[in-house]
C-alpha cells in the first residue's frame, strides 16, 4: 500500500548541504501500524511530508496504492489521512463545519460526509462539543476533532506524526482505541513518534530512524533478535551510544 | 505490489478518486467556509461595521464644524477705522454715511452699526451660510486714536486704516465755508483686511465727490449722459468646477475597501500557517488555484461589503448634515452614479484583494504579514494622494495605473465626466494585474519555503529558473500579458505622437508591433528560461496544414468583412467613413508592396505569435482546449479594440472570431505557422482590395457606394472554407509531434487534442 524507495532529502545550508532524510526505502502494507521512530531530528516528520506529497524529495520516490506522489499528487493525496500534534484547528468554526469543510477538500458528497461524520463522532465521543466554537475546546478535544477530520474521506493510508503529543492518558486512550480502529478497518498507518512505550504497544513493526538513516527495520521480535536488547528504549539508547563511539558499530541494516 | 494496491482499494468499496475540475458547488462550499470563518472574527465586524459607522459621522460633523468656523471668522470681518479725534471722526462718519447711501441706498439701515444677529447661523444649513456671507457687508467700526500713534498703530494691525484730516485748521478757522476736506488716509502694505478698509473708505468718499460734481452739473443745466457708463455682469462658466471634495470621496472609499481586506487576507494565508491548518489544505487533493479562489471571494466579499457599509454611511452622513451640495455640487448624486462607484470598487477590490494575497502568502505569521503591508499600504497612499490634486486629469496613462485610475474615475463619475475608453482601459488593466497577482499567489500560497520555513520564498517569484521548460506557466502568461497590455497602450499612443509622414508611421508601427507581440513573447522566454519552439508552438506544419490555412485564407475574409459590416450601425458608419476617407487618400498613394508588408505580414505573422503562440500554448496546457480557443480569441478582439485613444468596439465580434477560427486552425494544426499564413493572406487580401478600389469598380467589383461584398463571392468563398474545415478534421493536418521525451514533459499540450 505505502511504498518507499531510495528516498533522499537535502537541505541547502551555508557550509554543506544537511541531509535530513538519506536513502529510505520501506512498505507498509493495509493492516499494519509501521512506526517510525527516532529521537528528534531523525528526519521521521520530513519522512512523513515527502509522501504526503507537502514537500518534494531530492531523489527517490514515495507510492501510495501504485500513484507516484510526484506523478499524480492528486491521486496520492485523495489516498492518505494525516493527522499531527502540530496541525491546528479553526478558532471560529465548529467542529462539525470544520470536518465537513474537510470533507469538501476531498470531494466527499455532503450526504455521506455526514453520514461519516456521525460514525466518527460516536467513535471519538464528539458528540458534547460537535457544534461548539473550536476555540474553545481543550487540547485533547482538538486533537480528536482532528482525528475525525483525517479520517472523513475514509482513506485506505493514515499518517500520524506524534499523535499523542500533549495528550494526557485519558485523551491517550482515545487515540490508542483509534489506532486499533485503523487496523481493524485494513488500513495501513504509519505512526511517527519518539514515545518508545507507547510504540511498543501501538505498532506491528518498527523502523529506527537515526540521522535521517533507516538503522533497525521489522518486527520487536525480529529486532530483539538483531540488537539483543530487549526493549526499544534500550536499542535506541544503543544506537546513540554507537553515535559517540564508532567503533561500536554494528547490526546495521 | 502497486497493482495489487490498486485492488485492494477498489476491494475495500474505496471509491477511486476521479481528478475532476473543482465543481462550482465545491468551489462554492470552500469559499463559504472562508467566508463564514472571517464574519465570526469579531476584528472584522470592528473594521466593517464599527470603523464606518463611528468614521463618517465624526469625520462629516469635522467638516461641517470646519466650515463654519471658517465662515465665522469671514462673518466678523470687520473694518477698525480710527481718527486722531472725535471731531476728525465725526467729519469721517458724516461722509461715509452720506457716500454709503449713495451708493447702497436700500442696504444702509442694514450696514450701520454692527449689530447683525449672530445666533441664527449654527442652525442654517452650511451651503447657505456660504452664499449668504460672500453677500454680507463687512462691519465698520470708527475709533478714536491716541493722536500721536495713529501711523504705528494701524502698521501693527490695531487699526485697519486711519484717518486724518490735513487742513484742520483752515476748517476750523472758517466752519461754515464750503471748504474742501482733505483727507489723509493710512493704511498698511500686505494687508488683504487693510486694503480692504482702505477701498471701503475710498470708495465712499469718492461718491460723494462724484455725486457732488452730478449735483453742480445738473444745477448748470449740463447734459449729463457721460462718455460711457459700466456694468458689471460676472458670469459662471459652464463646466463647472469641480467641487474641491469630489476626489475625497472615491478615495476614501478605496481607502476603506482596502482596510476592509487587509485583516481576511492575511487572516486566511498567514493565519492558517499560524494556526498549522495550512498542512489540512495543502494535504488535500485540491489545487492551490482552487484555495486560493476560495480565499480570494471571501477577501472580495468582505471587501465590498465594507464599500458597501463605507458608501452607506457616507451618504447617510453627508446627507443628515446637508452637505450633499457641496460635495457633490449642485446636481447632487444620482442612484445609477453610485452603483457605478460601486461596479468601480468591485473591480478594484478584486484587484487589491488578489494582490492583497499574493503579499501575504509571503508570511509565515500574522506579524510577518503585516510588516509587509504596512509599507505596501504607505507606497500605495502616495499615488492615492496624487489624485487628489484638483487638476489632475485622467488620461490614457493613468487609467494604467492602479488605485489611481480607479480614484480619478470615481471622482469622473460623480462629476457626471465619464469617457468609456478610459473606463474600459482601467477596467481591463486592473483585472490583468489582479489575474497576475493571483497567480503569483498561487505560486507562493503553500509552498515548501513558506510551509516550513527556509528564506527562498520571496527569491522564489524572482528566480530565474534553472531547468528548461517547454510551456509558459498560467502565472507567467498573465505577467506577460500584464506587461504587454500597458506597453501596447503607451507605447502605441507614443508612436502616434510624432508628426511624421504616413509612410515612415508605418514602418514604425510595424516596428512597435514586432517588439511587442514578438519582442515581448521572446524576452519572456530567455527570462523564465522556456523553449523557444514549444513556448510559442513553432512546430513545422505538415503541407497539407499550409493549404488549409490557403484555402480559409482566400475565403474567409469574405465573411468577416460582412459581419464587420453588418455590426456597424448607419450612423457609425458615416462617422468612420469620415475618419478613414482622409487616411485612405493618403495609404492610396503607399506602394502596394509596402503596405502588404507593414500592414499584413508584419502584423499577422506577429499577432499570431502572442496569441496563437506564446498564449495559446500556456492555455492549452493548463486548461480545456476551447477554453483555450475562446480565451486567446477574446483577448485578440480586445486588442483590435483599442486603437489609440478611442474605443473600436464594432471590431470585437469580427476580431474574436477569426481568432477563434485561427485558435482552431492552430490547435488543429499543432503550429502557429498555419495561422500565421492564414492571417497574412486574410490582411493581404483585404489590403489589396482598399488598393485597387478604383480598379475593381471599373470593372463592376465593390466599390464605396456597395459596401457589402457582392453575393457570388460570398459563394464563391464556401467552397474553400468547406474542403478547409474538412481538411482540418482529418488526422494528417497535425505537425509531426515532437520528440517523445519532449512531449512527455510538455505534458499533453497540444497534442492532447482528437
Amino acid at each position: 500500500m505505502i511504498s518507499v524507495r531510495d528516498l533522499v532529502k537535502r537541505f541547502p545550508k551555508r557550509g554543506g548541504d544537511v541531509v535530513a532524510v538519506d536513502q529510505l526505502t520501506f512498505e507498509v502494507q493495509p493492516g499494519e501500524v509501521y512506526g517510525l521512530l527516532g529521537p528528534n531530528g531523525a528526519g521521521k516528520t520530513t519522512t512523513l511530508r515527502m509522501i504526503l506529497g507537502l514537500m518534494t524529495p531530492t531523489s527517490g520516490l514515495a507510492e501510495i496504492a501504485g500513484f507516484r506522489v510526484d506523478v499524480d499528487p492528486n491521486e496520492v493525496k485523495s489516498r492518505i489521512g494525516y493527522a499531527s500534534a502540530t496541525v491546528g484547528v479553526y478558532p471560529w468554526l465548529t467542529p462539525r463545519e470544520m470536518v465537513l469543510f474537510s470533507a469538501d477538500l476531498y470531494d466527499v458528497s455532503p450526504r455521506i460526509a455526514s453520514e461519516r461524520l456521525d460514525q466518527l463522532s460516536e467513535l471519538l465521543d464528539l458528540g458534547s462539543f460537535l457544534n461548539q466554537r473550536c476555540a474553545t475546546l481543550s487540547t485533547g478535544q482538538k486533537q480528536r476533532v482532528n482525528l475525525a477530520r483525517a479520517l472523513i474521506h475514509d482513506p485506505p493510508v493514515m499518517l500520524m506524526d506524534e499523535p499523542t503529543l500533549g495528550l494526557d492518558i485519558v485523551a491517550s486512550k482515545v487515540v490508542f482505541d483509534y489506532i486499533g480502529h485503523l487496523r481493524s478497518e485494513q488500513k495501513a498507518v504509519i505512526i511517527c513518534t519518539h514515545r518508545l512505550d507507547e510504540a511498543q504497544r501501538l505498532c506491528d513493526r518498527f523502523a529506527l530512524l537515526h540521522h535521517g538513516k533507516l538503522r533497525h527495520e521489522g518486527t520487536l521480535d525480529e529486532l530483539k533478535s538483531a540488537t539483543s536488547q530487549q526493549g526499544l528504549t534500550e536499542m535506541f539508547l544503543e544506537l546513540l551510544e554507537q553515535e559517540r563511539d564508532p567503533q561500536r558499530k554494528r547490526g546495521l541494516v | 505490489m502497486p497493482s495489487d494496491s490498486v485492488q485492494n482499494v477498489d476491494d475495500s468499496g474505496n471509491k477511486k478518486f476521479v481528478h475532476r475540475s473543482m465543481g462550482f458547488s465545491r468551489l462554492r462550499r470552500l469559499a463559504a467556509k472562508e467566508l463564514l470563518e472571517i464574519l465570526r472574527d469579531r476584528r472584522t465586524v470592528v473594521t466593517l461595521v464599527l470603523m464606518p459607522l463611528l468614521v463618517y459621522p465624526l469625520l462629516g460633523t469635522i467638516v461641517q464644524k470646519f466650515m463654519l468656523s471658517s465662515l465665522s471668522n469671514l462673518q466678523q470681518v470687520e473694518y477698525l477705522i480710527a481718527a486722531e479725534n472725535e471731531e476728525e471722526l465725526a467729519v469721517i462718519d458724516r461722509f461715509l454715511v452720506i457716500g454709503e447711501s449713495i451708493l447702497n441706498p436700500e442696504g444702509m439701515q442694514r450696514n450701520r452699526g454692527g449689530s447683525q444677529p449672530n445666533g441664527s447661523l449654527q442652525n442654517k444649513p452650511v451651503e447657505d451660510l456660504i452664499r449668504g456671507q460672500l453677500e454680507a457687508p463687512p462691519l465698520i467700526r470708527l475709533v478714536k486714536s491716541d493722536p500721536d500713534k495713529l501711523d504705528e498703530y494701524v502698521m501693527l494691525g490695531v487699526f485697519d486704516v486711519g484717518v486724518r484730516i490735513t487742513n484742520r485748521e483752515a476748517l476750523k478757522k472758517n466752519p461754515n465755508a464750503r471748504e474742501t476736506v482733505q483727507f489723509e488716509l493710512v493704511q498698511r502694505e500686505d494687508s488683504a483686511l487693510s486694503a480692504g478698509a482702505y477701498e471701503f473708505v475710498t470708495q465712499r468718499l469718492e461718491a460723494v465727490n462724484d455725486k457732488w460734481v452730478e449735483d453742480v452739473l445738473r444745477q448748470q443745466g449740463v447734459n449729463l449722459s457721460r462718455p460711457n457708463a459700466v456694468r458689471t455682469l460676472t458670469l459662471k462658466s459652464e463646466d463647472e468646477e469641480q467641487p474641491a471634495l469630489l476626489t475625497f470621496i472615491p478615495l476614501m472609499l478605496v481607502l476603506m475597501t482596502m482596510t476592509g481586506a487587509v485583516y481576511p487576507a492575511i487572516d486566511l494565508t498567514a493565519g492558517e500557517r499560524e494556526r498549522g491548518t495550512m498542512e489540512i489544505l495543502m494535504a488535500a487533493p485540491v489545487s492551490r488555484m482552487a484555495l486560493l479562489f476560495g480565499k480570494f471571494v471571501a477577501v472580495l466579499a468582505v471587501a465590498m461589503l465594507t464599500a458597501l457599509i463605507n458608501m452607506a454611511a457616507m451618504l447617510v452622513t453627508v446627507y443628515t448634515l446637508g452637505l450633499d451640495s457641496i460635495i457633490f455640487g449642485e446636481q447632487g448624486v444620482s442612484a445609477l452614479v453610485v452603483l457605478t462607484i460601486f461596479a468601480l470598487l468591485l473591480v478594484f477590490a478584486a484587484f487589491f484583494s488578489a494582490v492583497l494575497l499574493s503579499l501575504t502568502s509571503f508570511a509565515r505569521s500574522f506579524k510577518e504579514a503585516q510588516a509587509y503591508l504596512i509599507p505596501i499600504m504607505l507606497v500605495a497612499l502616495a499615488p492615492a494622494l496624487l489624485s487628489l490634486f484638483p487638476d489632475l486629469e485622467m488620461d490614457v496613462t493613468l487609467a494604467l495605473v492602479p488605485l489611481v485610475n480607479i480614484i480619478l474615475l470615481g471622482r469622473d463619475l460623480i462629476a457626471g465626466q465619464v469617457n468609456l475608453t478610459l473606463v474600459t482601459i482601467t477596467v481591463v488593466s486592473t483585472l490583468l494585474y489582479g489575474f497576475l497577482a493571483l497567480g503569483t499567489a498561487s505560486k507562493i500560497f503553500g509552498s515548501d519555503s513558506v510551509l516550513f520555513g527556509g528564506t527562498s520564498s520571496w527569491s522564489d517569484i524572482f528566480a530565474r529558473p534553472t531547468e528548461m521548460s517547454y510551456i509558459p506557466s498560467m502565472p507567467t502568461t498573465m505577467l506577460f500579458l500584464s506587461v504587454l497590455f500597458p506597453c501596447f497602450i503607451v507605447i502605441g499612443g507614443l508612436a502616434t505622437r510624432f508628426d511624421i509622414s504616413i509612410q515612415k508611421r508605418l514602418v514604425v508601427n510595424a516596428g512597435v508591433t514586432s517588439f511587442l507581440f514578438v519582442g515581448l513573447p521572446l524576452i519572456f522566454c530567455t527570462i523564465f528560461n522556456l523553449r523557444v519552439r514549444t513556448a510559442n508552438l513553432l512546430n513545422p506544419p505538415r503541407l497539407l496544414g499550409v493549404l488549409v490555412a490557403c484555402l480559409l485564407g482566400v475565403s474567409v475574409w469574405t465573411f468577416i468583412y460582412e459581419i464587420e459590416v453588418y455590426s456597424l450601425s448607419e450612423t457609425r458608419l458615416e462617422v468612420l467613413k469620415d475618419v478613414f476617407e482622409t487616411m485612405k487618400v493618403e495609404l492610396q498613394k503607399i506602394p502596394l508592396a509596402l503596405k502588404l508588408v507593414c500592414l499584413a505580414l508584419i502584423p499577422a505573422v506577429c499577432e499570431e505569435f502572442t496569441f496563437r503562440g506564446f498564449m495559446m500554448s500556456a492555455f492549452l496546457k493548463h486548461t480545456k482546449v476551447w477554453v483555450a480557443i475562446m480565451a486567446t480569441a477574446v483577448m485578440f478582439g480586445l486588442f483590435h479594440v483599442f486603437v489609440r485613444d478611442a474605443l473600436l468596439f464594432e471590431r470585437m465580434l469580427p476580431s474574436s472570431l477569426m481568432g477563434i477560427l485561427l485558435g482552431i486552425v492552430c490547435v488543429r494544426t499543432g503550429s502557429v505557422i498555419p495561422g500565421m499564413i492564414l492571417h497574412t493572406i486574410h490582411n493581404g487580401l483585404l489590403i489589396s482590395l482598399a488598393h485597387f478600389e478604383n480598379e475593381l469598380k471599373e470593372i463592376g467589383f465593390g466599390g464605396a457606394e456597395q459596401q457589402h461584398i457582392p453575393m457570388f463571392w460570398l459563394a464563391a468563398a464556401i467552397l474553400p472554407i468547406l474542403i478547409g474545415f474538412a481538411l482540418l478534421s482529418l488526422k494528417a493536418v497535425r505537425s509531426q509531434n515532437p520528440t517523445a521525451e519532449e512531449s512527455e514533459t510538455a505534458g499533453s499540450a497540444p497534442y492532447r487534442v482528437h
